[in-house]
């Protein structure tokens, strides 16, 4: 078995050129929900480290233990628990978030990134770098969206964090469609192509 | 053969007390909540239903319980109230009333906590308490301007477009991009306050 990556590695892939949302386009789901407003995506998106974090951890641990045939069971039902905690903690600490991010909370269970790591790394990992790979996906995951939150609620509301703009605000006619669905497309899709196609280095061909 | 039993034992087995120690964990952390939920769900109503009558709403848990407790009064009890009687210290007799109702929205119900004055004609205030409206959009009936203006109006109420309502009885702003969710929260007040009038006007 190859020796696990570092922790320098797997945090610049996951921030980098094996993003789980622009170059993997994972979690999508939530992507288009939960970014039309930033306070809400940020609930989100520390709802989804801290769940990628526990989930990655408690499956690395239990890697020699869990019967290969039942995985998939088994890591769902850690990944479920631990989303119920979280939408359960927030709900009595942040009721007012709660409401608003409603049913979303509970959907992290079906975020593709979270399975997708406990499969792809806490399953043949050790706990400690499991836990980082699954900070580093997260964190990942959530400067796209923060990204993305920003550029919908400016567009579609005229407001950052709820707060209006001072000069902006008064010129800009909203866009709703950038506070609908379609919005979140658009804006990832653009952001795909400037990180893709400009910041990022041409990738190198495969099969050397 | 026996090999092949003891594995499938083995997983069955670890499936089952793996799904128990999970279990464990969430129950315990809803019990170690339960309470807190419940309060804030409570908190919750409470200030909704003072907003709604236009009760100037305290600041701490306890002294909005306080003044609950002293403004309303369930009907016909708090088990299951169907409607609240509102009693203010500076005014003899009856101040309003608050109804809960359930109104459609474009996803779903919306439940609304609906002031009326004692006149059974004048709304006082009202908030949506729940919802599943489109953030941004639909979801706008919980903000503070739409709200605001429906304190005095006399339904049945008109929409008309977003910043334009004047200051006459009827008209409210709908929100540009929402028009069926304006359109539900314009129905719902008005057969509120219909099916007020219509019930309590006798008493």
């Amino acid at each position: 078995m190859p020796p696990p990556p570092t922790t320098r590695k797997i945090f610049t892939s996951a921030l980098g050129r094996d993003n789980p949302v622009f170059a993997q386009v994972l979690g999508i789901c939530s992507t288009l929900a939960v970014t039309n407003v930033l306070k809400n995506t940020v609930v989100m998106c520390l709802g989804v480290v801290f769940t990628l974090a526990c989930s990655n951890v408690t499956v690395s641990l239990l890697r020699k233990h869990i019967p290969n045939r039942i995985r998939m069971m088994v890591e769902t039902l850690i990944i479920a628990s631990y989303v119920i905690i979280v939408d359960i903690v927030i709900k009595a600490f942040l009721p007012g978030i709660s409401r608003q991010l409603g049913p979303y909370v509970g959907l992290i269970i079906t975020n593709c990134i979270i399975m997708g790591r406990a499969e792809a790394f806490g399953l043949t990992n050790p706990p400690k770098v499991a836990f980082f790979d699954g900070i580093a996906a997260g964190l990942g995951y959530s400067y796209v969206l923060l990204a993305i939150a920003f550029v919908r609620e400016l567009m579609g509301s005229g407001t950052v964090w709820g707060h209006a703009i001072p000069w902006f605000s008064a010129h800009w006619q909203n866009w709703s469609i950038m506070v609908m669905a379609p919005g979140a497309f658009f804006t990832l899709a653009v952001l795909i192509w400037i990180i893709k196609g400009r910041i990022l280095p041409p990738q190198e061909e495969d099969g050397k | 053969m026996g090999g092949k039993a003891l594995e499938r034992f083995r997983t069955i087995g670890f499936m089952a007390v793996i799904t128990a120690v999970f279990i464990a964990a969430v129950s315990g952390v809803h019990v170690l909540t339960a309470e807190v939920v419940a309060r804030n769900e409570k908190l919750y109503l409470q200030t909704a239903v003072l907003e709604a009558a236009a009760i100037l709403v305290p600041d701490t848990p306890a002294a909005i319980a306080a003044c609950y407790n002293e403004c309303v009064k369930p009907v016909p009890d708090a088990a299951a109230p169907d409607y609240y009687e509102i009693y203010k210290r500076d005014q003899a007799g009856r101040a309003g009333y608050v109804f809960v109702r359930d109104g459609v929205g474009l996803w779903g119900a919306i439940t609304a906590v609906v002031g009326v004055d004692a006149d059974l004609a004048t709304l006082t205030g009202a908030s949506f308490v729940k919802h599943n409206e489109t953030p941004g959009l639909g979801a706008r009936i919980d903000e503070q301007w739409f709200m605001a203006q429906l304190a005095g109006k006399r339904p049945p109420l008109t929409l008309v477009p977003e910043e334009t309502a004047d200051n006459t009885d009827a008209q409210i702003d709908q929100i540009t991009g929402a028009t069926i969710t304006s359109r539900g929260v314009r129905d719902l007040l008005n057969k509120t306050v219909a099916e007020a009038a219509a019930r309590l006007d006798e008493t």
